[in-house]
């Protein structure tokens, strides 16, 4: 943890963080570091366990979403994330093969599955402003509008929790260490 | 912040009066596509998952936003956009004004049009905001008040650095008085506007009549 956040010990909580940590742990199964480090702010922590709620809610597949979700905090750099999220994929059944590749943020052999980690890099790198061109790409590689939505929701989850780990620095659970990831080192200029 | 329902009751009236001051006599639920092919909801046509969150918009505001009408088809996107909301809302630290003014500097970086006139007109109403603030906001340059100014600039500071922020960036912010949950919170407010401000770009969603009175253009 780092600029003065600290991890709270999940028996001495009281009020609305007690409220949060009960949530973590029926969604989770127990109170990831990141929920802990943001319940400082309530409405972080809240707002985090909403959308990790509504996954199920979206056009996207668990393998789908996991393109989109791990291509962003490849590209927010978040140390913590990339972890978390390929231990979940991993365990739900996602190929290593392409977590991997996701990992070094290269291309994916699945044409479809490709256009999606395209359209979600422009859409990070572009803040949303894609081109015309780019964006009938994606719907040529037989995406749908709603999934274009759907993507800028998947945007919101990780704005909320690379951002949020930028600030508070959390600690890598230790389930999650196993997957400890670094972004490749900028190229010699 | 923590508005009552009547506080918000009150804005939303407010925003509909400026709407019919510049001659919005009623809006036709005639379910359309913006210029990119998105859909444009109504009531009757959104998926049945949202039926709460279009309740919501013709219960307060007596129609359907254009913006709210696209994200419908995404109702993760749609329940997300009013779940954080009201989140800012029960549980937030920074006051109306300051949510506003995190909201308004996000939409300007991202220069989204329906975003700065629509948080223009809540700066009037539902999220009072004095008026030279939301000049400063919309003309992306400094706010007089200096504690303001700080959160404007922390705000686009984390965001453009993806929530990369050097210490001395969050030092000054909690140096004008800012503490560790509001910044946290405004990370919220920062998703907050990434959904409609993304969404409204891709989309490319009309503005509402109401708002017209506030459009902005960057030239």
């Amino acid at each position: 943890m780092i600029n003065g956040f600290t991890l709270n010990d999940p028996s001495t909580v009281t009020g609305e963080q007690k409220v949060i940590f009960e949530k973590a742990e029926q969604g989770f199964g127990f109170v990831p570091n990141i929920v802990n480090g943001f319940s400082e702010s309530p409405v972080l922590a809240e707002a985090m366990l909403d959308l990790y709620g509504k996954f199920s809610s979206t056009s996207l597949d668990p393998i789908e979403s996991h393109v989109v979700l791990q291509t962003i905090n490849v590209l927010n750099e978040c140390l913590y994330c990339v972890p978390a999220h390929s231990t979940g994929a991993r365990k739900n059944g996602v190929e290593e093969s392409l977590d991997e590749s996701l990992r070094k943020n290269q291309p994916l052999d699945d044409e479809k599955l490709e256009s999606l980690r395209v359209f979600t890099s422009e859409m990070v790198d572009q803040r949303g402003h894609v081109t015309g061109e780019q964006f009938n790409a994606f719907i040529d590689a037989g995406w749908s509008k709603r999934a274009a939505l759907d993507v800028v929701f998947f945007i919101t989850v990780k704005t909320l929790t690379n951002y949020g780990n930028h600030i508070t620095g959390t600690d890598i659970d230790e389930v999650f260490q196993p997957m400890e990831w670094e972004p490749e080192a900028a190229p010699a200029s | 912040m923590k508005l009552s329902k009547a506080g918000l009751m009150a804005g939303a009236v407010a925003m509909v009066a400026i709407g019919a001051g510049a001659g919005v006599a009623s809006h036709a639920a005639v379910a359309g596509k913006t210029s990119t092919g998105f859909a444009v909801h109504t009531v009757e046509s959104a998926p049945a998952s949202v039926e709460a969150e279009m309740a919501f918009y013709s219960e307060n505001f007596g129609f359907i936003p254009n913006l709210a009408g696209v994200m419908a088809d995404s109702p993760a996107l749609l329940k997300s956009y009013i779940a954080t909301f009201n989140n800012l809302n029960e549980f937030g630290s920074l006051s109306p004004a300051e949510v506003n003014v995190v909201a308004l500097a996000i939409s300007r970086v991202n220069e989204c049009t329906y975003c700065i006139a629509g948080h223009t007109m809540v700066g009037k109403t539902i999220l009072p905001t004095p008026d030279d603030v939301l000049e400063s906001l919309r003309n992306d340059e400094k706010i007089a008040d200096k504690k303001l100014e700080a959160l404007r600039n922390f705000s686009i500071d984390i965001y453009e650095g993806h929530g990369q922020v050097s210490p001395s960036t969050l030092r000054s912010f909690l140096r004008a008085g800012y503490d560790r949950q509001q910044a946290l919170d405004v990370v919220a407010v920062i998703g907050w506007k990434v959904m409609s401000n993304v969404a409204g770009d891709i989309a490319e969603v009309k503005l509402d009549e109401f708002a017209k009175p506030f459009a902005w253009s960057k030239d």
